[in-house]
């Protein structure tokens, strides 16, 4: 039972970090899609499937947060580029800082937590 | 991106999948996720030396890709389904649509069966609902569907109606002669002309047709029928990946396998219907 729900709770804690670490991965940068699962790669923690990035993105852009464009490639086919939108800008602003309240609450009841064990 | 034969079909069956699992989310773009699939295996794959890419080395991309039915578990938050009375008061776009694609299909079943003179016009119910079950359940505002069962009844239909629009749309030229042939059309007197004894001016017996008449029939239907294949099969080809997206998860129906039975199909029904239909007008 317990391993069954630290894997729930690992597969609920994702769904909000990825479109997290998706969005700041595109701050200030334009990526491909490939590009964008390999730099989520090196997130610790955030094991996905790679395809999971494709309807996120799908998602994004109908929400208004991410536009796309089509580019050559001197690889081959054409690609995919996307970047934030303004509104995906503002939105990611709100989400950083909520993340930051997030963790800092998360880390004070962890060092009361270790403080008491100290004492 | 060249692949082995086989490596081709993993992947058009894999791409099948990701439509599939992606069908009722109408958030998202299901053909703009299977693009960025296909542009992923190939971003994977271009950088590799060699001959085409072998399905073993395509397995292994698609093994991180991971499985399309699982990627909602790991992306989505839980969507609430659009129950059905919101749908008929007008709220969710085309979803009412899809109730009439039934009524069509009864309707058309009906004339098939039982009114024999109509059949040309009950095939053409049945391409047009065929057709219509397939632009609604493609609609970005298609309404959720709550329970399995029904995503699973939906997700048949979506084959069914894609299977019934290419057949009527192959057969149709065989349904028209012979819907022509019945109900008295344009066919008939140069049928009858080419049928009856010499210096007979009607059939024997009234409300029946010379023995001659219904061969013939057949084979300017198989004639109208093999020429037809062949410029639907010319017309698949040029439509090509156009051909594929339209049919979605039913995309195997314009596999290339399918492409040259209906090419060659088509032309020896035409060739050799000509034939003996020279033969016997001559």
């Amino acid at each position: 039972m317990p391993s069954d729900f630290v894997s729930n709770w690992q597969t609920q804690a994702r769904k909000g970090i990825l479109v997290l670490s998706v969005l700041n991965a595109l701050r200030g940068e334009r990526l491909y899609g490939y590009e964008i699962v390999k730099r989520l790669g090196d997130v610790a923690g955030l094991s996905i499937a790679e395809g999971t990035i494709y309807p996120l993105m799908s998602r994004l852009q109908k929400e208004g947060l991410v536009e796309s464009s089509l580019e050559p490639s001197p690889e081959g086919p054409a690609r995919k580029y996307y970047r934030l939108t303004a509104d995906g800008e503002a939105a990611l602003d709100r989400i950083d800082e909520a993340w930051d309240d997030i963790v800092e609450g998360v880390e004070a009841l962890r060092r009361k937590h270790d403080e008491g064990g100290a004492a | 991106m060249d692949l082995t034969d086989r490596a081709r079909r993993d992947l058009d069956r894999y791409l099948e999948r990701v439509r599939e699992s992606l069908w009722d989310r109408e958030e998202v773009d299901a053909e703009e996720v299977v693009d960025g699939i296909r542009e992923h295996v190939e971003a994977t794959l271009t950088s590799r030396e060699g001959g085409p890419v072998t399905a073993e080395e395509l397995a292994d991309v698609l093994e991180r890709l991971g499985s399309p039915e699982e990627w909602g578990k790991e992306e989505t938050m839980p969507r609430v389904p659009t129950p059905p009375d919101a749908v008929l008061r007008g709220g969710a776009g085309t979803g009412p649509w899809i109730e009439l694609v039934p009524l069509i299909l009864a309707g058309a079943g009906g004339l098939l069966i039982l009114v024999e003179l109509t059949v040309p016009l009950g095939w053409g119910l049945l391409a047009v609902a065929a057709v219509t079950a397939r632009l609604v359940m493609g609609s970005p505002t298609y309404p959720t569907v709550g329970s399995p069962v029904s995503a699973a009844l939906v997700a048949l239909l979506w084959h069914v109606s894609a299977i019934a629009a290419v057949g009527a749309i192959l057969l149709a030229p065989a349904v028209l002669v012979w819907g022509q042939s019945q109900i008295g059309g344009a066919l008939v007197p140069f049928l009858l002309e080419h049928t009856l004894p010499p210096g007979a001016t009607s059939t024997p017996v009234p409300g029946t047709r010379p023995s001659g008449y219904w061969p013939l029939v057949g084979l300017l239907a198989g004639t109208a029928t093999g020429a037809w294949w062949i410029a639907a099969g010319i017309a698949w080809k040029a439509l090509g990946e156009g051909l594929r997206r339209i049919l979605g998860p039913a995309d195997y129906l314009a596999s290339p396998a399918v492409l040259k039975a209906v090419l060659l199909a088509g032309g020896f029904l035409f060739v050799l219907s000509l034939v003996l239909l020279l033969g016997a007008l001559g």
